[in-house]
């Protein structure tokens, strides 16, 4: 029966191969995948609808390091009468009346931010549209990363726009 | 992109649904055939050489016999290997339009590439001679036309395969390197692997089960020849997951979703299946299985081109979107020139612009209060007389007490929005005239 044994040594293979794959997917589906929010905030909606200005929510994303989250209190200048009706926006008015913290998902973050130098300000007084970066943020629903954000991408980028690629523009 | 994006309108979400299907079934009819001329005509040069070296007759016959199988006349070259390829540039192009990557660079260079390197192929395959006195120039020319279409393919799909990595568009107008990329490299190993699988059924299957071709009588060649085919296929088989591992962790995770990796695992199940068919063609006396073999080995083909096709509508999400939107402005253009045309002969109706106002405007605006908006009665005065500019505003508001957030187009039909500019004129005109303010 030693001619069969090749089908059971097959069969461990690619089941092995088949767990190897679905561990892949598993990984994208916890760590890779864009986080859910507590509240399904649309910038499709906001953005292309109703035609609001990135930086009317991301106040400081030309005067800091940071593009700033808003808070639930810029939500509420019109969600206090607008679209009442809609469940999402009733849990957004919860939040308000416990005067409870929106506590959002973090998308883009670069992964050793401890010895990058990173600043919105400055890119976006040089010019660059926030779609260089994001992709196109008013036709997403759920917001999602589209660049990958490790040096590679940040020094093309650079080395396109005739920035300074010198380590230390970066790395301090 | 100039020209796709001229004369090419933004497809519409029926369109673009249309586009993947299309795609998947260009793929689905092209690689499976460039696969099997690959590893053919691959197979056919080892047993030619072979054949040189040690003068043996059964691998002359099998060199021609596995040209005769894969290019048997120039229709299935026409209609398999050429044709797909103005297909894929077409979908490729409507897909992609208005996007930054260009049509004009390697993809057609590619597809270009491979429709030429059938004229070699179809020369290489005439010119073989069964009885084996084939010579170093037809050698020649198999090679140069494997060479050629080994090149145009890896252009190709190196062309297609970093569409799923918007990130990177902005390379395109550098060919190598967007070519130089491992994720490129492994789907072109995929391909060959997966062309020389099929290469294995195909043999177990055209020259066994075809019934179109008259039996093999040699009962040593057709012994030869079932083991032969049947090792291909145990090998390569044995080595795809190994090779789609690498693709799928070297895919950017911007075309990664849940259903990419399913689909990835169940293509290795039927490739498990086909491991025990060729595994019992070995063991077998008799040539068997070739039929099976080769559905699932097409299955997988299909399963794979699914993939792909999910890939890149991942990746390009929010281009399509783009698109869509797109379509539905002009859409909506259309429309809006129709309405103004109706709307200019019809009387503005005060009594409709009182009811526009209380169910549309009074989510945000009092007469008398600060609400979302302002107290209109602050505002309005300074429209008297200026009907037009109040419409306008309505129509698109734009930014203008920075006190207040911006206010949002209602999207409401041009007669509704000139009633209910003419009722709120009306409005404070009447305010102005009369004593008591107006209950609202
Ligand atoms: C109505 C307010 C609002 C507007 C307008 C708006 N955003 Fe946002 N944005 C948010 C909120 C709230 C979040 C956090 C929730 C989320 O990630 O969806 C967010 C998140 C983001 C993030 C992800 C942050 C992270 O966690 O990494 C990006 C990127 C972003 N916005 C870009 C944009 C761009 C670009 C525009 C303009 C096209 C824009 N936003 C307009 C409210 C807004
Ligand atoms: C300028 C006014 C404005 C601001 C500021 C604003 N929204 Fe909205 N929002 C709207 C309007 C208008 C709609 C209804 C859009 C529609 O359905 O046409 C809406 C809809 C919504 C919806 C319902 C979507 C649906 O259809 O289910 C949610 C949830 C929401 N907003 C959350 C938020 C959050 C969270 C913030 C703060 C980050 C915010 N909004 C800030 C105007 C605003
Ligand atoms: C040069 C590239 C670039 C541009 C341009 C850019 N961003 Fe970012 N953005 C980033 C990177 C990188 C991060 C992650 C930063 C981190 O890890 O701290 C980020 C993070 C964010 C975040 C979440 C964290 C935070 O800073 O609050 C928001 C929101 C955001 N960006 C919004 C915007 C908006 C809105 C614009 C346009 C006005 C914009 N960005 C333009 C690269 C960019
Ligand atoms: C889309 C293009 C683009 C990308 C992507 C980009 N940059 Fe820049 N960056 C620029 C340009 C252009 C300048 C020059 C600005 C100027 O001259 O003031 C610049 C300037 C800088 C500076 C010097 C200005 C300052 O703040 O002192 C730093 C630091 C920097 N970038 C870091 C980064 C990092 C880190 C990344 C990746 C996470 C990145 N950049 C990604 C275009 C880009
Ligand atoms: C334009 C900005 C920029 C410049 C210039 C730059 N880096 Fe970086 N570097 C980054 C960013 C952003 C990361 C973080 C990447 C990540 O999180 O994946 C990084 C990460 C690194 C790392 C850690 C890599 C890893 O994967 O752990 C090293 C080492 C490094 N950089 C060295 C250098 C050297 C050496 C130079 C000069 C030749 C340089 N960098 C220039 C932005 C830059
Ligand atoms: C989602 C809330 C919302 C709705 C619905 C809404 N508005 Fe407004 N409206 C505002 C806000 C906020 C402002 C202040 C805008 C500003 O100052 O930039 C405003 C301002 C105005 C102004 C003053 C413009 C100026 O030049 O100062 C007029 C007039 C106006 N709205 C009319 C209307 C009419 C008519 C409707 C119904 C068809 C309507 N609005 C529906 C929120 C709304």
């Amino acid at each position: 029966m030693k001619k069969f044994l090749p089908i059971p040594a097959a069969f461990g293979y690619f089941t092995v191969f088949v767990l190897i794959y679905l561990a892949l997917g598993y990984d994208w589906y916890r760590n890779k995948q864009a986080p859910d929010q507590p509240i399904a905030f649309s910038h499709k909606i906001h953005v292309g609808r109703v035609g609001l200005d990135c930086r009317f929510c991301h106040e400081t994303v030309d005067k800091s390091t940071y593009a700033g989250i808003p808070s639930v209190q810029k939500c509420m200048s019109c969600h206090a009468n607008v679209a009442t009706d809609r469940p999402e926006v009733q849990k957004l008015a919860g939040y308000w009346e416990r005067q409870e913290a929106m506590e959002w998902n973090r998308v883009h973050r670069i992964r050793i931010r401890n010895h990058v130098y990173f600043s919105h300000k400055s890119h976006i007084r040089a010019g660059i549209d926030c779609a260089d970066c994001h992709g196109e943020v008013r036709y997403m629903d759920k917001v999602r990363q589209v660049s990958s954000l490790e040096m590679g991408w940040c020094v093309s980028c650079h080395q396109s726009k005739n920035a300074s690629t010198d380590c230390l523009t970066c790395h301090m | 992109m100039e020209f796709f994006s001229q004369y090419v309108i933004p497809p519409t979400r029926g369109q673009l649904e249309l586009l993947r299907y299309l795609l998947v079934l260009t793929y689905a009819i092209h690689l499976p055939f460039v696969g099997m001329v690959i590893g053919a005509t691959l197979l056919s040069l080892a047993f030619n050489a072979r054949d040189r070296d040690i003068a043996n007759p059964t691998f002359a016959r099998m060199s021609k016999d596995l040209m005769d199988m894969v290019l048997p006349n120039r229709v299935v070259v026409l209609v398999f290997g050429v044709l797909p390829l103005p297909a894929l540039w077409m979908i490729y192009g409507q897909w992609l339009s208005k996007s930054t990557v260009s049509m004009f660079t390697l993809l057609p260079i590619g597809a270009l590439v491979v429709a030429l390197s059938f004229v070699p192929l179809m020369a290489y395959r005439s010119s073989l001679d069964p009885a084996g006195r084939n010579s170093q120039v037809n050698f020649g020319l198999g090679g140069i036309g494997l060479a050629t279409l080994l090149l145009g393919m890896y252009i190709l799909i190196g062309a297609v395969v970093r569409f799923q990595d918007p990130e990177r568009w902005h390379l395109a107008h550098d060919g190598f390197r967007w070519l130089l990329s491992f994720n490129v490299i492994w789907k072109f190993g995929h391909l060959l692997l997966s062309g020389l699988a099929i290469t294995g059924c195909g043999i177990l299957f055209f020259f066994f089960n075809w019934s179109g071709r008259e039996p093999i009588r040699d009962a040593k060649y057709a012994q030869f020849m079932k083991n032969f085919g049947a090792s291909v296929l145990l090998a390569t088989v044995i080595l795809i997951p190994v090779i789609g591992f690498f693709y799928l962790i070297t895919t950017p995770t911007i075309a990664l979703s849940g259903a990419v990796y399913v689909l990835a695992a169940a293509t290795l199940v039927i490739l498990f299946l086909v491991f025990l068919l060729a595994y019992g063609a070995i063991l077998s006396p008799r040539p068997r299985f070739g039929a099976r073999a080769f559905i699932l080995v097409l299955a997988v083909f299909l399963l794979t081109g699914v993939g792909d096709q999910l890939t890149l509508v991942n990746a390009t999400q929010e281009h399509s979107a783009a698109l869509l939107t797109e379509a539905d402005e002009i859409k909506a253009q259309i429309e809006l020139e129709r309405e103004a045309h109706r709307a200019a002969s019809q009387v503005v109706d005060v009594a409709r612009g009182e009811e526009v106002f209380k169910t549309v405007c009074m989510t945000c605006h009092r007469m008398d209060e600060r609400l979302v908006g302002p107290p209109l009665k602050t505002v309005l005065p300074k429209y008297a007389g200026n009907v037009d500019g109040l419409i306008s505003f309505i129509q698109k508001p734009e930014k203008v007490n920075p006190e207040y957030p911006p206010m949002p187009a209602p999207g409401l039909p041009l007669a509704d929005i000139k009633s209910v500019a003419a009722y709120l004129l009306g409005e404070v005109d009447d305010a102005g005239t009369s004593t008591e303010s107006p209950q609202h």
